[in-house]
């Protein structure tokens, strides 16, 4: 098991497959029915590593470009695994969610989408920053054809945005790429893309002032694919132009590799840059919440609105990591998971109405529930663990955000220009964010009473229920809903070393951002005293 | 005694290469433009030799540059002088101003 | 076998979720058929109730309270647990949720036999008793969050179980979103408690069964403002929840769901569970005077404006409803002065009795053809006995008239408030009111003419049993728990703080409210009975302000419409024109930015090879003078 390279089997069998694609018939069959298989093998395979390698982190690593200090490095631990098989599933559903509503091109199709997959494998295993890059830009290639082939009527200007935003911020995580190799050099005798050297830059004696420039530059790069409010705009144009798989692929997986970087090198790496710029992290993610769910309210294209009230549940990513605490930490991770599955849920429920009705407009829908009883089953379930019900994978995310940033001390006021204070704590931003609950609620449900509920529309008298591969797949992502929603552990639990960790440096110069646990007093078993006394 | 030194060759050298790349921005016959080309040549070709001649006198790279030279620019005048035939029987002129196709 | 049903508390509610799963599983796959799922939800419910009294039996002399906590999720040193904590205020609200709900579902499959959502309908009973009994027996306030957020969803199921109606699918989101805001405000009061008492906790935190110490430490933590505070964001959640004031519009309008659900969700258990919900926290709550005197108001002013609009309501169900909401704010009142166990104990004999009344309606809805305007009712005494009797019976109760069950449970509310006479003057307003308009909704449905068309008809056995069954409790547990007839009194088995409780018979207020009760039944029946002696016409034409005000039910509802469309709605357009405007206007802006010097930069591109050349020289000579200039 040792020898046996796993982690770039994963990595490069997607790649394998799109290699043979070219060479199978031009049967639209036959390459869904590859694609799936080999999605599914790669699901299984996936999980099945994670599984095998339970208890040691996997590392590979080989002599790439030595003169360049450049390595072929990929490693996992929890967090990596997690969002891998996350990945593998989300690859799988979009395969199957393609079967109906691709229908040109299939060979490019599959092997876009399978170059993709690797690219993202890629970002979530490498452990090598320069690797990391390539990966990173990699992934841009196959999602701008895959937009601009697939898509909507603006598909062309929506790929160009959604490249061109992503690359802004790629010049500045480059800057800030190598500005750790050299002060690696400068610092620690040796230039190094390592993560694992680099994980010791901020004890090593850099500056702060250069720490929080290396964050900044990270955190650029990953808030545009968060995406965090402003730089969101590319979000609703690309959604609404991509077919309906790759929205999936979009919201579930791409998003999560902002996500995953800030976790991994803005808060892994430089912590002393976190803490002070955790306040305005916290801000930001309560503009995020409460801004973009205003936006989502009042959205006339179904589509947009799913688009938005993703970016709106993205913001709670931020608000967790700025926590400080495991336990926020744990809820901005879960929070990538569920979030995932949760809107690729949801847009899988848009795309099945679309391909019904070729509309996206809310006004032009109305009283679904009455013959698409199965869509409705699963867009109610899918919303309702998207605004958070108990449960269901969302609540459990959102529950250790909320937990998690108003325990925490992280900071009372925020330090604003010129000396001045915004008296804003993290609790009173919590506060705040908590009534995108509400909002979250009420844009969801308000949709859901437009599209699902009231009388039918007699244009869509003869709307066909969702076909046996849509049931495959709503049914495919609301089982992790439901299944994470009701043992929150299984999510939580691998989680606990990863967020502990990455906590631990956090509050060393004001107090312990929360106190440790004291031992466990088991209030059962004093009863179950007093019980059995009253019973002799 | 006045003695030619290496300073009168460069001074030279300038003073031709000047006069060939002014004929080259300013002249509108594309014919004079190529001879302007030529003289720009044969003055880097002054200037090597007398390098050569001057600080190092171990070897005859200048010299040989100089010949390699003269053999390019004999090779770049005739395809130059190839392509303004094509371009006369295109445009019927040799004129420097109307030859301006490669732009946006 | 008793360790059996000891350990296994955890399956009461567990049996309603599998019948649940079943059912849905069962639908889907296609294996049940079309109208089914009845027995399995019954049955469900039926384990439960059989094991709640089996575990009754055998609990011991004590009653000392049952408490497991697991570990639900942790992370770091946080570790939130689900288990289960049964006292006696909980084992009553377990046999009350099981009995009450066990009856309407039989009632229900006699209500919904010809729709075609029957199997749909009883999933979501099981849903919701699931949802209801996990509530019952949380151990901790964040598990009664977690169960107080799916009750709350089954209400929403249910009140949208029509969805194809416009109204019916409004009234559900408005009564999810409206407890969604009591909700927010639960989890910040949770979430501040926490933050207060986090030195306290070791382990699981927010266990009931520690609430006491964990409020003294958040008391000593925050000073006594924020803590009162805190306690008032939580108190958010009951509002909701048991529709008080100012959140209470969405429990007349949830009238949408099919009765039986009334009946159940809206009116013996879930909105119950507010009140529920205060009593589990009085450690807390009793520590802040403040906050319990705006409980206290709060449920009194509920109580009184309830039962104001009430007085004018014509559909049937929505008079019942506002009957509920007033009932409701009678038990929040008890809890604001202290007085929990009375507030239970009204909980408990309300249940039986608007549970009741709420079925006779539906009988009534069902046996004129889906008609719920009193005012095309009338005279069906004659066609449908039974329901006529039971619904008498129910209204009698309500009404506080010796010796029915809620005289004895509403008087002990009553006699607590003597102490605070603004309390007592608007309790025994509300009582009166109360009296008048029950017997007003009594009189017009069931004297008199019949006003409507078609022929009404006596609902079929399955419907009137549980009316009969639920008559029975309906008339005697309060006498019964009353303690004045040899058996333990409510407050000798339910209480809180160290001391069970024996309540002294208060004859004074006894006295008065029967009085009272009477005095709105006398009004009611010569206004609406009989001789007519009243006309209700004249009422309205003499005091035409109130009456508007009445019927505009205070103009609650077209606050919060204002609210919505007036300020929020603009208020998210603008930010969508802000987000397409501003921010994606200054990506469009640095785009074309790009574009613009692009255009101007080509020109620069003549297409004359000697322009270039002269550029270059120039550019050549700039950095010769540069190199010179500066480098040497």
């Amino acid at each position: 098991m040792e020898n046996i390279p796993i982690l770039s089997i994963l990595i490069f069998l997607p790649i394998v497959y799109a290699l043979i694609i070219p060479f199978l018939p031009d049967d639209n069959k036959v390459l869904n029915t590859f694609s799936t298989v080999g999605s599914g093998l790669l699901f299984v395979l996936s999980a099945l590593f994670w599984w095998l390698s339970a208890g040691h982190a996997p590392m590979e690593t080989r002599a790439w470009l030595p003169q360049l200090h450049i390595n072929y490095s990929v490693g996992a631990d929890s967090l990596s695994w997690l969002l891998v098989v996350l990945t593998t599933f989300l690859l799988f559903m979009a395969v199957i969610a393609s079967y109906t509503s691709i229908h040109k091109r299939l060979k490019l199709y599959y092997s876009m989408i399978f170059v993709l997959t690797t690219s993202i494998l890629g970002v979530f295993l490498a452990r090598d920053l320069f690797l990391f890059f390539l990966f990173w830009e990699l992934e841009l290639i196959p999602m701008y054809l895959l937009i601009a082939i697939w898509g909507g009527p603006r598909r062309e200007f929506a790929a160009i945005k959604f490249v061109l935003y992503t690359l802004f911020g790629s010049i500045f995580m480059f800057a800030a790429i190598l500005g750790a190799f050299f002060l690696a050099g400068t610092f620690m005798g040796q230039n190094t893309f390592a993560f694992d050297q680099l994980a010791n830059l901020s004890g090593s004696g850099v500056a702060v002032t250069a720490q929080i420039l290396l964050f900044l530059g990270f955190f650029l790069a990953f808030a545009i694919k968060l995406p965090m409010v402003p730089f969101h705009t590319w979000l609703p144009d690309a959604h609404v132009e991509a077919p309906t798989p790759i929205s999936m692929l979009l919201a579930g997986i791409l998003l999560k590799m902002g996500a995953y970087g800030m976790v991994r090198f803005c808060f892994g790496w430089f912590p002393q840059a976190a803490e002070i710029l955790a306040p305005y992290l916290v801000l930001l993610g309560m503009i995020n919440i409460i801004y973009t769910a205003g936006v989502a309210m009042v959205q006339a294209d179904l589509k947009k609105l799913i688009a938005y009230s993703s970016v709106s549940h993205m913001g709670f990513v931020l608000l967790g990591l700025g926590a400080l605490n495991a336990v926020g930490i744990k809820g901005a991770i879960f929070q990538m998971i569920s979030h995932g599955l949760i809107s690729a849920g949801l847009f899988m429920i848009v795309g099945t109405l679309y391909n019904r009705t070729h509309t996206r407009m809310i006004a032009e829908m109305g009283g679904f529930g009455k013959n698409l009883p199965t869509i409705y089953f699963f867009a109610l379930l899918i919303a309702l663990a998207s605004l958070g019900l108990p449960l269901l994978a969302g609540f459990p995310a959102e529950t250790l955000v909320f937990y998690g940033a108003f325990l925490s001390k992280a900071f009372d006021v925020i330090p604003w220009f010129g000396g001045a204070q915004l008296n804003l704590s993290i609790q009173t931003l919590t506060v705040i964010s908590a009534v995108g609950v509400v909002l979250g609620a009420a844009y969801l449900l308000w949709m859901l009473q437009r599209v699902f509920m009231g009388p039918l529309f007699p244009k869509w008298g003869d709307l066909k229920d969702a076909s046996v591969s849509e049931v495959f797949v709503l049914s495919g992502l609301a089982l992790p809903i439901l299944i994470f929603g009701l043992v929150p552990g299984w999510i939580a639990d691998p989680l606990e070393s990863v967020s502990v960790d990455l906590s631990k440096p956090f509050g060393v110069q004001t107090e312990a951002v929360l106190p440790p646990a004291k031992p466990n007093y088991v209030s059962t078993a004093a009863l179950a005293d007093q019980r059995e006394g009253e019973s002799h | 005694m006045f003695e030619v030194g290496l300073y009168h060759y460069l001074g030279l050298t300038v003073i031709l290469f000047c006069i060939g790349l002014y004929g080259v921005m300013s002249s509108r016959n594309a014919i004079r433009l190529l001879m302007c080309i030529e003289l720009m040549l044969n003055a880097v070709n002054i200037n090597l030799v007398a390098f050569n001649n001057y600080v190092n006198m171990n070897d005859l790279s200048g010299q040989i540059f100089s010949i390699f030279i003269l053999t390019v620019s004999a090779a770049e005048a005739s395809v130059g002088l190839a392509i303004l035939i094509a371009l006369y029987r295109k445009r019927v002129s040799v004129d420097m101003e109307r030859f301006n196709l490669l732009k946006w | 076998m008793s360790d059996l049903i000891h350990n296994c508390i955890w399956l009461i509610p567990v049996y309603p979720l599998i019948a649940f799963i079943l059912i849905v599983l069962g639908r889907w796959t296609g294996i049940m058929p079309p109208k089914s799922g009845k027995s399995l939800v019954i049955a469900s419910t039926f384990l439960g109730l059989v094991h709640t009294l089996l575990f009754w039996a055998q609990w011991g002399p004590g009653y000392s309270p049952v408490e497991v906590n697991w570990n639900w999720l942790q992370a770091g040193p946080l570790q939130l647990p689900m288990g289960y904590y049964i006292d006696s205020a909980g084992m009553m609200m377990l046999l009350v949720v099981t009995s009450v709900s066990m009856l309407i579902q039989i009632y229900t499959h006699g209500y919904m036999s010809h729709d075609p959502g029957y199997s749909r309908f009883y999933a979501y009973l099981a849903l919701f008793n699931f949802s209801m009994l996990s509530l019952v027996l949380s151990s901790n306030l964040f598990q009664m969050y977690v169960f107080w957020e799916l009750v709350g969803v089954s209400s929403f199921l249910l009140i949208g179980f029509w969805f194809t109606r416009p109204s019916a699918a409004a009234a559900a989101v408005k009564a999810f979103l409206m407890n969604r805001i009591g909700d927010f405000g639960l989890l910040v009061g949770i979430l501040t408690l926490l933050y207060f008492s986090w030195d306290y906790w070791a382990g699981p935190v927010l266990t009931f069964s520690h609430m006491g110490g964990a409020a003294q430490v958040a008391l000593a933590a925050a000073g006594p403002m924020a803590f009162t505070i805190m306690c008032l964001l939580v108190f958010l959640g009951p509002v909701a929840k048991s529709a008080q004031l100012p959140l209470h519009t969405w429990l007349p309008d949830a009238m949408e769901g099919p009765t039986p659900i009334s009946a159940l969700i809206h009116a013996a258990t879930m909105v119950a569970a507010g009140v529920f919900l205060v009593a589990r926290m009085y450690p807390v709550f009793t520590l802040s005077p403040t906050a319990m005197t705006v409980i206290a108001w709060v449920g009194a002013l509920t109580a009184f404006v309830a039962a104001t609009i009430a007085l004018t309501q014509v559909d049937i169900k929505k008079a019942l409803a506002y009957s509920t909401m007033s009932q409701l704010g009678y038990m929040v009142m008890a809890m604001g002065i202290g007085a929990f166990s009375a507030g239970l104990f009204h909980l408990m004999t309300h249940a039986f009795f608007k549970a009741m009344l709420f079925l006779c309606s539906g009988s009534v809805i069902h046996g004129c053809h889906d008609e719920q305007d009193m005012r095309r009712m009338g005279g069906l005494w004659k066609y449908m006995p039974i329901t006529a009797a039971t619904y008498l019976i129910g209204t009698v109760a309500i009404t506080g008239v010796l010796p029915f069950s809620g005289f004895w449970s509403k008087d002990e509310i009553i006699a607590a408030t003597a102490s605070y006479p603004l309390l007592f003057g608007l309790a025994v307003a509300t009582a009166g009111m109360t009296a008048f308009y029950m017997f007003r909704t009594y009189f017009m449905t069931f004297h008199g003419k019949y006003r409507g068309e078609g022929h009404p008809h006596e609902s079929p056995a399955v419907m009137w049993v549980p009316l009969a069954v639920l008559a029975v409790p309906s008339i005697l547990i309060g006498a019964i728990l009353s303690g004045q007839f040899g058996f333990p009194g409510f407050g000798e088995l339910v209480y809180f703080g160290h001391h069970p409780h024996h309540e002294e018979l208060n004859l004074a207020v006894m006295g008065l409210s029967v009085f009272i009760a009477l005095g709105g039944l006398a009004t009611a029946w010569l206004m609406y009975g009989g001789p007519n002696v009243i006309s209700p016409d004249w009422f309205r034409k003499t005091f035409q302000p109130v009456y508007t005000l009445l019927w505009n039910k205070w103009f609650f509802d077209d606050a919060y419409t204002s609210i919505a469309t007036k300020i929020y709605l603009p208020f998210a357009a603008l930010s969508s024109w802000f987000d397409r405007t501003v921010i994606d206007g200054l990506v469009g802006l640095s785009a074309s930015t790009v574009n613009v010097s692009g255009s101007a930069m080509r020109t620069l591109q003549s297409g004359r090879v000697q322009t270039y050349v002269a550029l270059f020289v120039a550019g050549l000579l700039v950095l010769a003078l540069v190199l010179w200039k500066w480098m040497v």
